[in-house]
């Protein structure tokens, strides 16, 4: 078999096997997240320019909640293979633990638990997030106001 | 598996509705009759059967694992270093807060456990109840919200205001033991 048929032949493999490599390297690949602490309170500072990228979901707190002020605490970037647990502490003696489950087609799937520092559970939920997409958790009270999580798909 | 076999159980899960059931099922919270629809399914559909395994994996693995804890030094600086961040961050962008809903609605107090806990019947009555409309509006913001499970203590509601983009899992928790 020539070299040119032999390259022919591999790229044809190669097409062929493509819709199978998502499968095989889902479960190593690992799952990319972001997770923002914002202390959002009532008093007449503003918005930390650092929130720019969630500049709709802040408005719409400002707007139903009356909050005045953000401030960003904390902002980590995440990332787990399936099923495997990422944890941090988070202002407020909670823990914030994060599993991604599924991602496909730019959707991720995770697993959230918030915890006491007591190892009292306070939520599991599962969110599914296309990427980009935010969901809150909330609100742990602090100092006249109250710690919002903010996670984000990559 | 062969590359027919793929496409057949990729089409298979895409359907709608389908992988919010069955993340609900690894969850355990489907109905009697959901669950027989959704072990059929299983039966015969190997990326069913694979996204509902690591989800179970997932929720197992966070119902197992440790909680994260503060060891005692840090435990000992921890607010003093949230105050000093919240301080040092004391000249942020200033955004003018735009007048809206907030004046219809008003300051309202602080909700009670009690009244927290009658939020959560009703908010997860609309919500929970009606996955599909959670699901159908994810196109919004990408974000679905597929199960949630509070814990023994705390209450949990589903928040989103008309409308809008945000959706936020709100956690009512006990007060802290003295």
């Amino acid at each position: 078999m020539s070299v040119r048929r032999r390259s022919v032949c591999l790229l044809l493999l190669g097409s062929l096997l493509s819709p199978l490599l998502p499968i095989v390297s889902s479960a190593e690949t690992p799952v990319a997240f972001q997770v923002r602490v914002i202390h959002a309170t009532k008093q007449p500072k503003g918005v930390d320019g650092r929130l720019a990228g969630l500049a709709k979901e802040i408005q719409e707190l400002q707007k139903t909640f009356g909050y005045t002020t953000f401030q960003l605490i904390e902002a980590l970037r995440g990332s787990a293979p399936l099923a495997q647990p990422w944890k941090t502490a988070i202002p407020g003696n909670r823990s914030l633990e994060i599993v991604p489950t599924a991602s496909e087609g730019g959707h991720h799937t995770f697993a959230v638990r918030f915890v006491r520092s007591n190892g009292q559970v306070l939520v599991n939920s599962q969110v599914r997030l296309k990427s980009g997409a935010t969901v809150f958790v909330g609100k742990v009270p602090h100092q006249e106001g109250d710690i919002y999580i903010a996670i984000s798909a990559d | 598996m062969s590359l027919s076999e793929i496409w057949r159980h990729r089409a298979h899960l895409a359907l709608p509705g389908r992988s919010h059931l069955l993340l609900r099922h690894a969850a355990g919270e489907t109905s009697p009759a959901e669950g027989q629809r959704v072990e059929a399914w299983l039966a015969s559909c190997g990326e069913c059967r694979r996204l509902v395994a690591a989800s179970r994996s997932g929720l197992a693995a966070l119902r197992a694992s440790a909680p994260v804890r503060l060891t005692a030094a840090e435990s000992a600086v921890f607010w003093s270093e949230v105050m000093r961040r919240l301080d040092r961050g004391g000249t942020p962008a200033v955004r003018p807060v735009r007048p809206g809903i907030r004046e219809l609605l008003g300051d309202h107090p602080r909700l009670s456990l009690a009244s927290a806990a009658a939020a959560v019947v009703l908010a997860l009555g609309l919500t929970l109840g009606q996955f599909g409309l959670w699901g159908a509006s994810s196109g919004m913001n990408g974000v679905e919200i597929l199960s949630v499970e509070a814990g023994d203590d705390a209450s949990v509601m589903l928040f989103q205001m008309p409308e809008s983009p945000v959706k936020i899992i709100w956690v009512f928790e006990p007060p802290d033991p003295l």
